[in-house]
């Protein structure tokens, strides 16, 4: 049996088929992802790093180094553990000087000159605080392996608490010369939790730009500085609506900026039927109230950090004067009436991925 | 136009039918993977677990999955292009919490069994998302 009749039209159907399988490889080379994406567990969460228009191995490489990097810092800076901060915390009750860790220190100055802006409503200095809330026992530290079945949770002892506000522990009870350091009020406990994910994210940053690398996603248990662009378009983020499936927003990122949200749902406990969720206002110390997240831009992805615990705990009344003295460009409010409080500007670059348009309160110009 | 179409078909040889069909099929199959996959939500699920093993799904499958993590076991479902933690042996249950993926570049974990599922695609609705 002929197969083909003549040559001509066999070379011709030929042709066909050689440039329908070209063009269908080539598509599929085209739309190839050349983003390099990587989940860590490492830094007492999940940092998902992006890197843009570089060799796999390369990415690879630099992914590595700063595993190892968060590993390291995760330890030195937890406030209770056997790294430098822990040892800096057993030390303060002591009231003498004693050397602070380099490891610690340049954050403790940028903490400090962040608490004061903020009116100490950033305050890392209520770690105590923090360990009678124990959300840490939430946060399922990593590293600790151990899952024994513990008791349902209660509610810290309200004097206990009203003892701690008594004696009001803040960065202002800390008395650095060079790197001597020593604190006047044994109820000092720093607890970096509220920029150390910032702080770290920009040192992590930092050490991709030295390797060459300019255009990358950190994102860090959901909060992130992105720098450069993917290609010829600029990074495109998405804001996880804070009470259903889906986004409630998205914005895209001009150069090198950092996005950060605190939110009510992150990290929580029930207990007789009430929500008690991680941010705890220091100067009640009960968690904050009236807002359900606030999502600051800033460059800095540390001051973005200090800023959007700050100004969640300031509520709809007090976030504007707070983000004005932080030096602050882009926020956004969600109280708990779903009411999006925001600056003109941060109104003009977010993009709301809702059905129906929301309830917004725009505030004067930052 | 009829008459051209009418001699052309009357000198079709097996040869011609075979290419004509593998160019349907091929048309079936760009369609598959450029239109109804690219349009699709997310491409596919991504997830780590155990210290860097992973492993890729399709999202467009109805089915659960169960992924071994550091403390035990946690069930995925995967349904209609959409994923969500089902059980998992962590205490608060945050996973659960955290309801329905869909959008490439969502991402959904268990943090204390070490289990991260993010969806991937080449239309990233986004490249990562903030919470």
């Amino acid at each position: 049996m002929q197969l083909y009749k003549n040559n001509s039209r066999s070379r011709f159907y030929a042709a066909c088929c050689i440039v329908l399988v070209c063009v269908f490889v080539s598509a599929c080379d085209s739309t190839r992802d050349t983003v390099y994406k990587e989940q860590l567990f490492v830094f007492g969460t999940i940092v998902e790093i992006s890197i843009w228009g570089e060799q796999p191995e390369k990415a690879k490489q630099a992914t590595a180094e700063l595993a190892e990097d968060f590993k390291f810092l995760h330890r030195v800076w937890s406030p209770r553990a056997r790294g430098s901060l822990g040892r800096m915390n057993k030390l303060f009750p002591s009231k003498l000087a004693f050397t602070g860790s380099p490891s610690v220190l340049p954050m403790l100055v940028k903490a400090r000159k962040l608490s004061d802006q903020s009116n100490k409503l950033f305050n890392p200095a209520i770690g105590k605080l923090i360990q009678l809330w124990d959300f840490n026992q939430e946060n399922q530290s990593l590293g600790n392996n151990s899952q024994e079945n513990k008791a349902p949770r209660e509610l810290p002892d309200p004097k206990a608490i009203a003892d701690l506000l008594a004696q009001n522990p803040t960065m202002d009870n800390l008395h650095l010369e060079g790197i001597s350091i020593r604190s006047d009020n044994t109820a000092l406990e720093l607890d970096f939790g509220a920029i150390a994910k910032g702080y770290g994210i920009d040192l992590a940053i930092g050490k991709l730009r030295e390797m060459g690398i300019n255009n990358a996603i950190i994102n860090a248990g959901g909060d992130l500085r992105a720098i450069g662009k993917r290609g010829d378009r600029n990074w495109h983020i998405g804001i996880r609506h804070p009470r259903q499936e889906g986004m409630i927003a998205s914005l895209e990122i001009i150069k090198d900026e950092s996005i950060f949200t605190s939110g009510d749902y992150e990290r929580f406990f029930e207990y007789q039927g009430k929500r008690y969720h991680h941010i705890l206002d220091p100067r009640t110390g009960y968690p904050a109230e009236g807002v359900v997240s606030v999502t600051v831009i800033d460059h800095d992805a540390a001051v973005a950090d200090a800023a959007a615990t700050a100004l969640f705990i300031a509520g709809p009344a007090q976030w504007y004067d707070i983000a004005k003295s932080m030096g602050l460009k882009w926020v956004m409010l969600i109280d708990q009436d779903m009411k999006i409080h925001m600056n003109p500007a941060m109104a003009k670059r977010i993009k709301f991925e809702l059905d129906e348009s929301p309830d917004i309160k725009l505030s004067p110009p930052l | 136009m009829i008459v051209v179409a009418k001699t052309f078909i009357n000198q079709m040889t097996k040869g011609d039918v075979f290419v004509l069909a593998m160019a349907l099929v091929f048309l079936v199959i760009l369609y598959v993977v450029f239109w109804r996959v690219a349009s699709h939500a997310g491409e596919y699920i991504h997830i780590v677990a155990k210290g860097g093993a992973v492993e890729k799904l399709s999202l467009l499958q109805n089915r659960e999955v169960t992924i071994e993590g550091q403390l035990g076991n946690s069930r995925l479902q995967i349904e209609g292009g959409r994923v969500r933690f089902l059980s998992s042996p962590c205490e608060n249950k945050l996973c659960i919490h955290q309801g329905w993926a869909s959008l490439s570049g969502e991402l959904i974990a268990c943090l204390p069994n070490r289990i991260s599922v993010s969806i991937e695609g080449q239309n990233s609705h986004f490249d990562t998302v903030n919470f």
